[in-house]
């Protein structure tokens, strides 16, 4: 049918990055994965009127992260990797190891702070359009990101070092 | 913060690659069928004698079924005129392992299964304008493969395609010849679409994604299209004079079409506007003319005299240079009643169209028929 084929296109086109943010909110692929299904599951259900909107995508994005700040709201503990970062120094070009330690770090991170984090930093969306995303304030998201920042910081130290050495 | 944007990005080259779309779909036809069922159990309470008489009368429609072998002889007794293919997970009550399902290939009145023809969505099949060559995903091969029908000659493509870059939906263009295939398919993992040269064994590369609509003799160029509510429209040329095609157009259009095939000279091609966005879904799309480099509408034919009111109808190849063949598949949305594909000559100039015959199958992803041109 039509509007099957609609939608399949658009998912085909725009999945990639989508499950590349899901997974960076929710940091596990099989997370990522059911976050992503159950917002395309709802957006199947309006696939008509969506798809004559001029960028259904954002409807999605949006659809996403928000359907996984509730998730997060709802499923008290979350999943926090009990490993510890590793004891060792590092350098800049050590990508591996900072990759582990800012996932790490994002993992103790509110869902909206995450949220912030990953539209701001990820997407580099702006403070306006990171508010419109989220329903919130701009002012929201300057706190909600510098709280994050700070937390970042704090749980890795080690990225402080190398912010100042790239700055 | 430059740091955190690549630390960022390289957590995100971990995601995994998923393909969602059918899953999705399947989920919601798993619930539209307990709906379905809970509606039927009503029913049957309240009218028992009512549903046993309507299920006879449904086996009453039924066709008698044909023969079926497994895999047309070496030499076949005429050409293919459809192939259709049945479907395994979509369709409750299939065997496990899915047995009988995959792809049917119709030679007058005899069926054969093709067995070693990838049975999914993502396995594409494809028939040459006079029949006698068909195209598609050997599981044997693990490729593309042709299969001449005269005397079952199998040839290769000289590019392996790995089982799992077969994304959720492809798609496969034959030159009339047999010669060349183009194939597509989506999501687009990392790998891209292809146009083989069955003969040379050659490979050049396509745009991933998008759908092949068009290949010219000779197969020097090539129309891919998307569909969506913004299609894109590529040109290639000069595909085999360089390593990769020098002469490259790639449009973006604002309005939602599915492109039939393009005229001879590969420089126009009509195109259905999708009436989905419209008001009433069941009313007809404008057919229209496009430039197909620039994408300018040369002109516009309002309201075609397509049978739309019930059907879905798909634009495909040249019958002459005026009219388009034009199948028209059921559309349950409208009220479609019947469960054939009824072919159609549409006359692009006057939107007139002759009815020709009726084929097999119900579904645009699980049919193929001879000829290039859009999809299927």
């Amino acid at each position: 049918m039509r509007a099957d084929e609609g939608f399949r296109e658009f998912v085909g086109r725009h999945q990639r990055a989508w499950i590349r943010t899901a997974y960076l909110l929710t940091g596990d692929a099989h997370l990522a994965e059911d976050l992503l299904q159950s917002v395309l599951i709802k957006v199947l259900g309006k696939w008509n009127g969506l798809a004559r909107l001029d960028h259904p995508d954002a409807y999605v994005r949006k659809a996403l992260v928000n359907q996984y700040i509730s998730w997060r709201r709802r499923r008290s503990g979350g999943e926090i990797p009990s490993a510890d970062p590793p004891d060792r120094s590092y350098s800049t070009e050590d990508s591996s190891v900072t990759r582990l330690m800012v996932r790490q770090a994002l993992m103790r991170l509110t869902p909206k702070q995450r949220a912030v984090i990953v539209l701001r930093y990820y997407e580099d969306r702006t403070e306006k359009e990171t508010a419109e995303i989220l329903g919130c304030s701009l002012g929201t998201v300057k706190s909600q990101a510098h709280q994050a920042l700070a937390r970042l910081r704090e749980f890795t130290g080690i990225l402080t070092d190398i912010e100042g050495a790239r700055r | 913060m430059t740091w955190l944007s690549d630390a960022l990005d390289d957590i995100a080259e971990q995601a995994p690659d998923v393909d969602l779309a059918d899953r999705v779909i399947e989920a919601r036809g798993r619930r539209r069928r307990t709906l379905t069922a809970v509606a039927a159990g009503v029913m049957v309470v309240v009218t028992v004698a009512g549903v046993v008489a309507g299920v006879r009368l449904l086996h009453r429609g039924e066709e008698p079924a044909p023969a079926i072998d497994i895999d047309p002889p070496k030499s076949a007794m005429g050409p293919a005129t459809q192939a259709y293919r049945l479907p395994c997970k979509e369709l409750d009550g299939r065997e496990p392992d899915c047995r009988g399902a995959g792809w049917r290939l119709v030679i007058g009145k005899r069926e054969y299964e093709l067995a070693d023809a990838l049975p999914g969505r993502n396995g594409p099949l494809a028939i040459t304008e006079n029949g006698w060559t068909i195209a598609y995903y050997s599981l044997k091969a693990g490729t593309i493969v042709t299969r001449d029908l005269r005397d079952g000659k199998v040839t290769a493509a000289p590019a392996k395609i790995p089982l799992n870059k077969m994304g959720s939906v492809a798609e496969l263009v034959i030159s009339d010849d047999g010669r060349y295939v183009a194939f597509s398919k989506v999501p687009e993992f990392k790998d891209p679409g292809m146009l083989f040269d069955m003969v040379a064994q050659r490979t050049r590369l396509l745009p991933n994604r998008v759908a092949p609509v068009w290949i010219s003799e000779g197969a020097d160029r090539v129309i891919l299209a998307t569909f969506s509510p913004r299609p894109r429209l590529i040109t290639m040329a000069d595909l085999w004079e360089t390593a990769s095609a020098s002469d490259q157009t790639d449009i973006t259009l604002n309005r939602p079409y599915y492109f039939g095939a393009a005229a001879v000279d590969g420089t126009t091609i009509v195109a259905l506007e999708d009436n989905t966005t419209r008001q009433d879904n069941c009313v007809p799309g404008d057919l229209v003319h496009l430039e197909a480099r620039t994408g300018k509408v040369l002109a516009t034919i309002k309201n075609p005299h397509l049978p739309m009111q019930d059907r879905r109808v798909y634009l495909r190849n040249w019958r002459s240079q005026r009219e388009i063949l034009a199948l028209a598949f059921p559309n349950p949305d409208c009220g479609s009643k019947g469960m054939a594909i009824t072919a159609y000559a549409l006359d692009v100039h006057t939107g007139k169209t002759r009815k020709l015959r009726t084929y097999k199958g119900d579904d645009f992803w699980s049919t193929a028929f001879p000829g290039i041109g859009g999809t299927p």
